[in-house]
């Protein structure tokens, strides 16, 4: 009874469509282990950032290093000191308070605008396939004439169009990444929709949405959420080139992308001022790439977790675990979830 | 009045090859409280046919003509919401073929069961949750209250066709179509199934449309049975009669290559060739490219459906008055009558 209950629990991780499964294996990826480090400390970042702007109005940062906003021409273009560990740009403001209260805005834009087209993708990635025929042909074109256009030139005109906001900088980009979303999403329903759960969903009389919203977006969310991990780093680049341009993200609020902007102009005498921001951009991205990559090659063996009850021929499940089991085992074999071998066959 | 009368249906399928004539004229009834046995092999159009029954054909398959009625209403003429909200598992519901994929892997068995309770019912989700517990129960499932938290993945085969069993029973349907429902299975967990069809059906006061390619499984759970051949009824009997007193030819193939504990392999009599195309189907009766017995009239007009006993007909010009002379091949009744039965008279 023991062994049973435990292999339970185990095998819980891989129930939740392989979302838990893939995450859990993710720890034996130095590459992803590296890149969710980078990312947690951005995340880290930006929280302090908000909670410092928001609930002590600045006080944190200023007894720390320096009030971002705070100009001290005096101290313009001054070289990194201990008292200014990145230096100041042309107004004598702190570098690094600068480049910490910009990971606020880039994570923003990062999630958000991902948060739009993961959710706008999803949805209508999932409608085009379960409907197929004429609606997947029509809303498929749709997306594809959004694809054909160059982001950045897109996002762009939807900015000289509503204005340069952050808000309207999330939504253009949330509205331009709504493709790639949408397509892996169709390959996905494309095979789910043939599932016999699907079937059975209908032949209870789910409407719609319900089959939709419970049976086919959670079975194939995982594939989507490794696009949005990748994307993210393109994000956040994406956003950084448009507040370079001179849209998106207003003065005097940092963002790194307008910080590299103003920086050229001294770019000889003060390089610090651009280096920073630069750095960080290119962390970041790094940062979301690694982690993505790494979520990626989790859900190789993803497949294989997933046959496990997908196969019809073991009437116990767990008996042909080993089976698979082996399968990762081969990428660690340190994998703990080996002890399923013998827990799995009673 | 019977539960349901099906007449004359006919699912074909538009493909780029041609038309697939899946179900041709196919009439069956199943009376309350009876099981109807749908046999036949592989392609047949068992699986299509019941699924015709609820509109769960997709494009590029379409329900061309017959009628459907069920408790006097005629399902065909009802639109999609209609049969959605008040026929499908709620008067009639269906059991699939393979348990393992037809559980939704991302919930938990007592979700997907409360899930369709509360969709078609009035009620609460607590009252739903308990609701599905008793169902789980009832069906034989050990510590209900406990499995109903558990995934599919967790549930073993039989298990999981108990689940299904219990699903397809949540709003006390009228009618249940189980669609090869212990094919996946192995032996014993087959006899406990259908065991459990039995106490079912006299607990819920249910008919069943049972399909199936197995003639063993037909005698434990069914009243009559319909022998299905390239979409259309060969022959349908009392299973009794059709067992001791079988007149299609079809039927009596079918019959000699049944494997059963008591008959060698070499006793076999497998049937000669493979079943035509249903794109372009043999003119007149669609048996007779492998019958034995077959004669020149038999490539000219469907045989009809002519009364060879008490409440049995079967499709075979040998029982027609423009017959081969022979009318009273069925009233001799051999049992059994081999390839030299019906074939005496070629």
């Amino acid at each position: 009874m023991s062994s049973e209950s435990s292999t339970a629990t185990n095998t819980e991780f891989e129930a939740e469509s392989g979302i838990v499964a893939t995450l859990k294996e993710l720890r034996y990826s130095p590459t992803a282990v590296s890149g969710g480090f980078i990312v947690a400390i951005l995340i880290g970042m930006g929280l302090f950032s908000t909670i410092d702007l928001y609930v002590f109005d600045k006080q944190l940062i200023t007894a720390l290093l320096a009030d971002p906003h705070e100009m001290d021409q005096i101290n313009a273009y001054a070289p990194p000191s201990a008292s200014h560990p990145m230096g100041t740009d042309q107004f004598g403001r702190d570098v690094f308070a600068r480049v910490i209260y910009g990971s606020r805005i880039a994570l923003a834009i990062g999630l958000i605008a991902v948060g739009i087209s993961f959710v706008g993708g999803v949805l209508i990635g999932a409608f085009a396939a379960y409907s197929g025929g004429y609606t997947d042909d029509v809303l498929m074109r749709l997306i594809e004439v959004l694809y054909s256009i160059p982001g950045l030139v897109l996002a762009m005109t939807l900015m000289a169009i509503m204005g340069a906001s952050i808000y309207n900088l999330f939504f253009a980009y949330g509205i331009i990444g709504i493709p790639a979303y949408a397509r892996v999403m169709r390959s996905e329903v494309l095979s789910i929709r043939e599932e016999e759960y699907v079937d059975a969903a209908r032949a209870a009389g789910l409407p719609t949405y319900k089959i939709l919203l419970r049976e086919i977006i959670p079975n194939g969310f995982a594939a989507v959420l490794v696009q949005a991990t990748l994307s993210l780093g393109g994000v956040i680049i994406g956003a950084a080139a448009l507040s370079f341009l001179g849209f998106g993200v207003q003065p005097p609020t940092a963002s790194w992308g307008r910080m590299l902007n103003t920086a050229q102009e001294a770019l000889l005498i003060a390089p610090w001022v651009a280096a920073f921001p630069g750095l960080m951009i290119f962390l970041t991205v790094m940062g979301f790439n690694m982690l993505g990559d790494g979520l990626r090659d989790a859900m190789d063996p993803k497949t294989s977790l997933k046959n496990s009850y997908d196969e019809d021929n073991l009437p116990v499940p767990g008996a042909d675990d080993s089976g698979t089991r082996t399968q990762t085992a081969v990428d660690d074999p340190t994998s703990p979830n080996i002890d399923l071998q013998d827990g799995g066959d009673d | 009045m019977a539960l349901l009368e099906v007449e004359d249906l006919r699912t074909y399928f538009y493909t780029e090859e041609g038309i697939v004539q899946a179900v041709d004229g196919v009439s069956f009834e199943v009376e309350r409280g009876e099981t109807l046995g749908l046999v036949g092999e592989s392609g047949a159009g068992k699986s299509v046919a019941v699924k015709s029954l609820l509109g769960l054909i997709r494009p590029p398959g379409h329900v061309v003509d017959g009628s459907v009625r069920f408790k006097g209403d005629d399902l065909t003429e009802y639109s999609e919401a209609q049969l959605r909200n008040q026929v499908r598992g709620t008067e009639i519901s269906v059991i699939f073929q393979d348990p393992m994929s037809a559980l939704n892997p991302v919930f938990t068995v007592g979700t997907q069961i409360s899930e369709i309770i509360e969709h078609h019912r009035d009620v609460t989700h607590e009252a739903a949750w308990s609701r599905a517990v008793e169902l789980l129960d009832d069906v034989g499932i050990p510590d209900p209250a406990e499995r109903a938290d558990q995934y599919p993945h967790e549930f073993s085969g039989g298990m999981q066709q108990r689940a299904l069993i219990a699903m397809a029973l949540s709003c006390e349907p009228d009618l249940i179509i189980a669609d090869e429902p212990t094919t996946a299975l192995d032996v014993t967990i087959q006899a406990q199934i259908l065991d459990l069809f039995d106490d079912i059906k006299t607990k819920y006061d249910t008919s069943m449309i049972y399909v199936t390619h197995d003639l063993g499984v037909v005698r434990e759970v069914c009243d009559r049975v319909s022998v299905m051949y390239l979409g259309e009824i060969a022959e349908s009997a009392p299973y009794e009669e059709l067992y001791r007193n079988p007149k299609h030819p079809y039927t009596q193939a079918l019959l000699r290559s049944t494997v059963s504990a008591d008959r060698r392999t070499e006793d076999l009599d497998p049937i000669e060739g493979s079943m035509p195309s249903a794109i372009h189907p043999p003119s007149g009766c669609r048996y007779r490219t492998r019958c034995p017995v077959a004669f020149e009239d038999c490539s000219r007009g469907e045989p009809p459906r002519f009364d060879v006993g008490p409440d049995h007909d079967a499709a075979c010009l040998h029982y027609g008055d423009g017959g081969d002379g022979d009318p009273k091949l069925h009233e001799t009744g051999r049992p059994g009558t081999g390839v030299g039965g019906t074939g005496g008279d070629r």
